[in-house]
């Protein structure tokens, strides 16, 4: 289980960016959304240990910026592109290094990763060859080494089309069933097909945290996501000073 | 136990490398640039000029960066130097170690070499001697080695420092060619026995002593290089 608690942080002083996060994510699929600037990358680059703000932030009872908290913790940023001219297989074996698998079990766990993301045919392929649906499903691949229980997926379909996006929901949801996911992400279609638990960020606050059957009739009434989405960024900007 | 796959480093570089090995044996096929023009005075020092520094030292500088470039690319690129730095794995294990392994690699490749030039040159000297019935003083290979050495380690880690600071392979191999360009006439002019690489052109190498002052100069500034690429690495955070 992650929690956060009592979490601010600001690039600049007096600038805040993040503004009192509490937050716990258990198992299940809890998507981050909204607009941009909202601070949703903010929040994950302190998820990740990447930033450190003021507040606490846990798995567990490991404190974020241990190696052991790292180790914990499975990131895929939007943008997975750790040496685009090797192939994907070396790429996946330089990855199960990063995370401490080892050196005897690396064949066997890019064997397995690849076999689960279906990426088996491409790991003699070079990485920059791959179409932008592969790369994110190589990027998940990466993301199932090492077993962490916690996973944090950037943005993982912008960019990929309506057919390659049904395809990496399945993949993500049998990949990671049963460990606490954490996507941000813009686009509904997400939302709709993977979300266990709605966490809606505004101005740097969370406007919305609860269960998406609960979201999807939070308003007492038959709502489409555009609406619900408009309403808890526009309650945002209310509270904001 | 993390760790940053030796396998992955080696698979990054193997085209520039098989580059420079091809470019160091191509200069073994060059025999002006061993002909050795030796001076003896008994007022002044010995001295011996030759090409082999413009050829090992100015020309290879580009090699080395290009390979120091894709050796350390992903180690500064923004999105996956972030992406990394989730891993927690450290500067002194990212950035010093490798540093580290490289600059040995590449001089256990590059001095083998030097020794050969120098071995070479020293016969050229030998002929004169022979030709012109005189006496010329031999080359120590120990001094132009330990030189070249100095070089190797200034050449990595400028290399790696322009990389930390400009996180773009392109642009540092602009700047490298920049640099090699302003050492061929502007450098000398300016600096004149502290010019970074003396001996490629103007003023004569000093093949007679381990410390002349461009190497003591290459020596200090690759203190400060390695000093400023780890601060840069550690305070880097987005």
């Amino acid at each position: 289980m992650l929690t956060i608690n009592n979490l601010n942080f600001g690039y600049k002083k007096n600038v805040p960016v993040l503004k009192d996060i509490n937050l716990t994510l258990d198992s299940g699929f809890s998507l981050l959304v909204g607009e941009n600037g909202s601070g949703k990358s903010t929040l994950i680059n302190c998820m990740t240990g990447v930033l450190c703000g003021s507040g606490k932030i846990e798995i567990d009872g490991v404190p974020c910026g241990s190696r052991e908290y790292a180790r914990c913790v499975s990131y895929l940023p939007q943008t997975f592109d750790v040496y685009p001219a090797l192939k994907v297989g070396e790429i996946l074996e330089f990855v199960a290094g990063l995370k401490g698998v080892p050196k005897k079990e690396v064949k066997q766990a890019v064997k397995d990763a690849a076999q689960r993301t279906n990426t088996e045919s491409f790991l003699e392929t070079k990485f920059k060859k791959c179409s932008q649906g592969m790369k994110r499903r190589v990027g998940i691949a990466s993301a199932l080494m090492g077993d962490a229980d916690v996973i944090i997926l950037d943005e993982p379909t912008a960019g990929v089309d309506p057919k390659e996006r049904r395809q990496f929901y399945r993949t993500i949801k049998e990949c990671f069933a049963g460990k606490t996911v954490l996507i941000s992400t813009h686009i509904l279609d997400d939302i709709e097909s993977l979300a266990d638990n709605i966490i809606m960020l505004s101005r740097g606050k969370i406007t919305c945290n609860m269960p998406y059957s609960e979201f999807i009739s939070s308003l007492g009434r038959e709502a489409t996501l555009e609406e619900l989405w408009i309403h808890y960024q526009e309650a945002g900007n209310d509270t904001v000073e | 136990m993390i760790r940053w796959s030796k396998k992955t480093d080696f698979l990054s570089i193997r085209y520039p490398l098989m580059a420079f090995l091809i470019f160091l044996c191509f200069i073994q096929l060059m025999p002006q640039v061993f002909i050795t023009s030796s001076q003896m005075d008994t007022q002044l020092p010995p001295s011996a000029d030759n090409d082999i520094y413009f050829w090992m030292q100015l020309v290879a500088y580009v090699f080395i960066a290009l390979i120091v470039c894709f050796y350390f690319e992903e180690t500064f690129r923004t999105p996956s130097a972030h992406y990394i730095g989730t891993f927690k794995l450290g500067t002194f294990r990212t950035v010093f170690l490798r540093y580290v392994r490289l600059l040995f690699i590449m001089e256990i490749i590059y001095l083998p070499f030097v020794y050969i030039c120098i071995f070479r040159a020293n016969k050229n000297i030998r002929y004169n001697m022979e030709f012109f019935g005189s006496v010329f003083e031999l080359i120590d290979p120990l001094k132009p080695i330990f030189q070249c050495s100095v070089f190797m380690l200034f050449a990595v880690t400028s290399a790696m420092f322009f990389m930390a600071l400009l996180k773009n392979k392109v642009y540092v191999i602009v700047l490298t060619l920049v640099i090699c360009i302003m050492e061929i006439r502007a450098f000398p002019i300016l600096f004149d026995k502290y010019t970074l690489f003396r001996g490629a052109t103007m003023p004569r190498a000093d093949y007679f002593s381990f410390f002349p002052e461009n190497v003591l100069s290459l020596f200090v500034l690759s203190f400060i290089f390695l000093m400023l690429t780890l601060i840069l690495h550690r305070f880097n955070k987005t």
